[in-house]
């Protein structure tokens, strides 16, 4: 391609502004749906194979292998069971790994409410931006994109959601203790608040404390009161908030080892290890282990079949975007014949036409895809750290 | 090249991916010759890993003298140093309420009690229930004071022994051949109580607490729970509960209150002057502070001041 032919081109697609620019745009738009699409799938896999590889063992109740990894490793969603804390604990006297139970049961403005043990903090190997790792009841840390989506920082405090309205039980909100927020991981845990599995079993009601009551300040919530002991109505109280006073009024009924987690992630010293937990889970007929990236890539079969279909729509929509570009440029050559005639007349060579015609549609195609990359780079990069991508 | 590749090229050069494929795990090469560090809840257990480990271990007998694991909790620098343990040993049983509001890591936390969970007792049901004017700590449901049955004492150690040889390696040696020496103490005591028990089979006893369920259970001999506190002063509502207990009994008791620690003076000859009952101290020995190491010397008085009390030649309480 000569200079002077690619700068006539030039000056030919300025000369028709808007058909250039309504071309290179119909060429990006047809683009950047599947480079997109192709590029936030593998993004998407990419970040679920990370996190799968580093937890490649979770045990959970029978019931969706698929809800239990999303829900463990992502946390999303709900699983149908529980199991007892005592599965960890047994785990962990195997001396075989480390369990990492999950207890995901509540939320803070939408965001899940992670109960976990200091276990968590050095399996991941979180990094605290400011604070510390909860230790204590009521005490939370927050994931560095759920602290910065609701303005909160250390020394701050927030409610969790309530998500039984009508629990005649009396669920209330508990206030959560800011103690700690993380730095930037890229994971499920930037969009979670991770709290103590004692804290989450008090939101999900496995652990109470006993509020005192006043009978002369708090007349409004005395039900009955005798000369050794006041009942109080169920009046609704704001939130329950843990204080050094009443903070030794909470505990369990019942036995401990029996409080439930929703999943234990193990941390295996070693493949033998790993293995010989999984075969001790695999005989207990109450539990169900699965390898995280067995069953991640079984979901994400599924999820490339749905992804076939896109792409043959999307190959559909550019054969038909080339026949109508062909056309496009069929009814230019007749709308530009004058033109042709006159570069012909002023003495241009034989096939100069052509040529002039295939740089221009080169230009206008470089151009629209290089906008399409563009768009789709951009769209990416919107959904990778924006709310829209899953992990 | 294909616009796929150009995007994944683009995005790794703009560092888009944070997660790192290995998904951030970082190698952990800290090498550190200090001697790992051991934090443990009651004094029985902080005894037994002297015994055991010596001086390969930094050993913090966590709760202070005096205090009762039922209501004690950890304050900010004793949680830095649970956090900062390689072990971390508690009773379990749920004996330690704080425990059960902690946040602890599961791994470096073995309950110890749980090795003897098929042996657990529930505490007996309660007669009366002054905690005295500081209130105190409801017994109910699985009893915790595992720790004062020697044979139950000793699987607890031997769940210490383990850990302690999985933490030091190099000092298997070392712990194994003191651990024959922690055995043949625990035996000498075990041994002690069931002479007793032998020679005087079947006794009922009155407890001013429900903390020997496990030894008196050991030793076939029943106990009622009259909870008291011993700074409790003598009263008519006592001197009533008492006198109901007794009349209550199906067998006469013979003779012995068990307190944890020293009662009132008053307390004492009050109920001594009502009931005949002569007051022995058997201590629990659940919080002896830096003084842990007297722990099976305590026990060992205890029995020898039950011994003199039921073979009626009581001395002190």
């Amino acid at each position: 391609m000569s200079g002077p032919m690619l700068r006539l081109a030039l000056r030919s697609l300025s000369h028709h502004k808007v058909r250039t620019v309504v071309l290179a745009l119909c060429i990006a738009l047809v683009g950047v749906l599947p480079t997109a699409v192709d590029g936030l799938l593998e993004l998407y896999r990419t970040r679920l194979a990370a996190r799968a590889t580093s937890t490649p063992l979770v045990v959970g109740a029978p019931g969706s292998r698929s809800d239990l990894l999303i829900h463990a490793l992502y946390f999303r969603g709900d699983v149908e069971r529980m199991i007892p804390r005592r599965v960890a604990i047994e785990a962990g006297e195997s001396g075989h790994g480390v369990p990492v139970p999950i207890h995901l049961k509540g939320s803070v403005n939408g965001h899940p409410l992670v109960g976990t043990t200091p276990d968590y903090e050095k399996f991941r190997s979180i990094k605290m931006n400011r604070g510390h790792w909860p230790r204590k009841l009521a005490e939370a840390a927050f994931g560095s994109k759920v602290a910065k989506e609701l303005g909160i920082d250390v020394g701050g405090s927030i409610a969790t959601d309530v998500h039984k309205l009508h629990d005649l039980a009396g669920s209330y909100p508990l206030l959560l203790k800011v103690t700690g927020v993380l730095s930037r991981t890229g994971t499920p845990d930037d969009d979670a608040v991770f709290v103590s599995l004692q804290t989450s079993w008090v939101v999900s009601g496995e652990i109470h404390g006993h509020l005192r009551i006043d009978p002369e300040k708090d007349f409004n919530l005395v039900l009955e009161n005798q000369s050794n002991h006041i009942t109080a109505n169920a009046a609704v109280v704001e939130a329950v908030e843990v204080t050094p006073e009443n903070e030794d009024s909470f505990h369990p009924h019942g036995d401990p080892d029996a409080l439930p987690v929703t999943a234990i992630l193990i941390d295996a010293n070693d493949d033998k290890g790993a293995t010989i937990l999984r075969s001790r889970f695999r005989r207990d007929e109450s539990l169900q282990p699965i390898d995280s990236l067995v069953e991640l890539r079984e979901l994400l079969a599924v999820v490339m079949r749905a992804k076939a279909i896109l792409d043959a729509n999307s190959m559909l929509v550019i054969v038909a975007t080339v026949l109508l570009l062909g056309l496009i440029v069929t009814l230019d050559v007749k709308v530009r014949e004058r033109e042709v005639q006159t570069l012909e007349r002023i003495g241009a060579p034989r096939g100069f036409v052509a040529r002039l015609l295939f740089t221009e549609i080169a230009i206008v195609v470089c151009c629209g895809g290089l906008l399409s990359l563009f768009l789709a780079r951009a769209a990416i990069w919107f959904v990778a750290d924006g709310p829209l991508l899953l992990p | 090249m294909s616009s796929r590749l150009i995007l994944l090229v683009l995005i790794s050069l703009t560092g888009c991916y944070a997660a790192s494929p290995d998904g951030g795990k970082l190698p952990q090469a800290v090498v550190d010759e200090s001697p790992p560090l051991v934090v443990v809840s009651i004094s029985p257990l902080a005894w037994i890993v002297s015994e055991l480990a010596g001086e390969a271990v930094e050993l913090i007998a966590l709760m202070p003298e005096g205090a009762d694991p039922g209501i004690w909790s950890p304050d900010s620098m004793e949680i830095d140093q649970l956090m900062a343990a390689d072990l971390i040993i508690l009773n379990g049983a749920s004996l330690e309420a704080w425990a059960q509001r902690l946040s602890l890591p599961i791994v470096r936390t073995i309950e110890v009690a749980r090795a003897c969970r098929d042996q657990w007792l529930r505490y007996p049901d309660v007669v009366t229930h002054s905690h005295g004017p500081e209130g105190g700590t409801s017994y109910e449901g699985v009893a915790g004071h595992t720790w004062l049955d020697p044979q139950l004492l000793q699987r607890q150690a031997q769940v210490i022994r383990d850990r302690l040889i999985q933490l030091l390696p190099d000092q298997r040696g070392h712990i194994e051949s003191r651990w024959n020496g922690l055995v043949a103490k625990l035996t000498s005591l075990d041994e002690k109580m069931a002479q007793l028990a032998a020679s005087h089979p079947d006794l009922v006893l009155i407890g001013s607490g429900p903390f020997w369920i496990y030894p008196v259970h050991r030793m076939k001999w029943t106990l009622h729970r009259f909870d008291i506190d011993p700074q409790t002063e003598w009263n008519e509502v006592l001197s009533a509960d008492l006198t109901r207990l007794l009349g209550s009994a199906d067998t006469a008791p013979a003779g012995v209150i068990f307190w944890d620690q020293p009662p009132a003076a008053g307390l004492r000859e009050g109920i001594e002057k009502q009931s005949g009952q002569v007051s022995i101290v058997w201590p629990t020995a659940v919080s002896l502070g830096a003084n842990y190491a007297r722990y099976l010397d305590l026990q060992f008085e205890a029995v020898d001041r039950l011994q003199s009390a039921i073979s009626g030649a009581a001395g002190p309480p």
